[in-house]
């Protein structure tokens, strides 16, 4: 379950071949992208859940075939030994398919604002000079443009020529990274070259008097206390997740590994185990990995913040 | 589905161009030719950056929306479009553009 969402499409689409964007993955190759099939992984584990119920040695057959994929509740008959392969395979499975990078978009956009501000402070104090002020942010912006736009040609390149390497996870990243420089960095341009935007306005429509804001530096003030409001309420839900995640998983963890000791003991002393042993150990199994789960994105949550 | 690359640079060529060679011909106005491809850039930057962005947020918060395959298909389509029209606004101010690469020295030494 939680391997299904987290390998889930983050734009929501069902992409044909060759795919939207550098995420596409067609394993099954039906020319439909994996991520975009959520009912994939759960249907699976239906058709294979039958095939326990008709013997529990058929699961272990086959433990490297990445086409039926296999959930962590699938293989947990009553050998231990399946439940082994049956994780192998679903790591497996898993390492095929790209993990959901990590984007700091308002970090990366506080620091760029927050270094605006300063040189803009220095700028208004008279120790530095317009041309360089300008000239530092014109250096910036053209490394954005430049990064961002030498990154998407790439990835559009890669969509299109269906091309996978393992660089192209990072060259989204840095795409993603240096687009956000070069939006804060255009809005900045903006505000630096603000008598040009109006002359703009003025030669091609005849507006003489195109003021959208009086007071740009006071709105951008504003701009960085409401966003410094949300992240700071971000950073503290996600604490909170953290606690009660790390308090519910110490809890699962012992109930947990009391029932898989349990249903161990009993799996030894009958190796043909009935259906209602198979159950026990489903659920042992899909509370231990959820707990693992939680506990990892509540680390994740950390970071972002 | 694949992304083009050439189609939609092929009009904004040509309309560049078209205008630079009508300011050449003293047809029309410097600040004409400057300001349309100004504005250009500016409507370009608006649909792609802020496509990118809402996109950006909308992953970030996990949202899914029907909205979101056209979102991404214009923010690709018009960040080509800005990538190309960035090299056009490059080349309008190049003699002001020159200097952030320059330092005023060598300039000055490079004139003489």
């Amino acid at each position: 379950m939680s391997g299904a969402c987290a390998l889930s499409c983050p734009y929501g689409l069902t992409c044909t071949a060759p795919g939207q964007c550098p995420r596409y993955v067609d394993s099954g190759g039906d020319g439909i992208c994996d991520l975009g099939q959520p009912t994939t992984s759960s249907s699976s584990a239906e058709s294979t859940s039958y095939d326990n119920s008709d013997s529990s040695s058929s699961a272990s057959q086959d433990p490297t075939d990445t086409s039926s994929v296999s959930s962590g509740s699938v293989n947990n008959s009553s050998d231990t030994n399946a439940s082994a392969v049956a994780d192998q395979g679903n790591s497996i499975d898993n390492g095929s398919l790209p993990d959901e990078p990590q984007y700091f978009t308002i970090p990366v956009s506080m620091l760029i604002i927050g270094l605006y501000l300063i040189t803009h402070f220095l700028f208004s104090k008279g120790i530095l000079s317009r041309q360089k002020h300008r000239r530092i942010w014109n250096l910036l912006i053209t490394v954005g443009m430049a990064g961002s736009g030498i990154t998407g040609i790439l990835l559009i390149l890669f969509i299109n020529l269906s091309i996978k390497t393992a660089l192209n996870p990072s060259v989204t990243f840095w795409h993603v990274e240096l687009s956000i420089l070069m939006v804060i960095g255009t809005i900045i341009h903006l505000h630096l070259y603000r008598k040009p935007f109006r002359n703009m306005f003025r030669v091609l429509f005849g507006v003489k008097n195109f003021k959208v804001f009086k007071k740009p530096v006071s709105i951008l003030v504003v701009v960085i206390v409401i966003s410094m409001a949300v992240v700071s309420g971000q950073y503290l839900s996600s604490v909170d997740g953290d606690d009660t995640s790390k308090l519910n998983g110490i809890s699962s963890n012992n109930s947990t590994s009391n029932q898989y000791q349990d249903s161990l003991n009993k799996s030894t002393s009958s190796v043909q185990s009935t259906s209602s042993d198979v159950t026990y150990d489903t659920t042992g199994v899909v509370q231990d990995t959820t707990t693992t789960t939680t506990t990892s994105s509540g680390g994740k949550g950390k970071n972002k913040s | 589905m694949g992304y083009d690359i050439i189609l939609p640079a092929i009009p904004f060529i040509g309309g560049y161009a078209l205008t630079y060679s009508l300011y050449k011909m003293d047809i029309i106005k410097r600040s004409i030719h400057i300001n349309v491809w100004n504005l250009i850039i500016l409507l370009a930057f608006i649909i792609s950056g802020g496509a990118g962005f809402l996109l950006l947020i909308f992953m970030e918060l996990g949202i899914k929306m029907p909205i979101n395959q056209p979102l991404l298909y214009w923010h690709v389509e018009l960040g080509v479009t800005l990538a190309l029209v960035t090299i056009f606004h490059v080349h309008t101010y190049w003699k002001s553009a020159r200097t952030m690469f320059l330092a005023a020295k060598r300039r000055s030494k490079n004139k003489t």
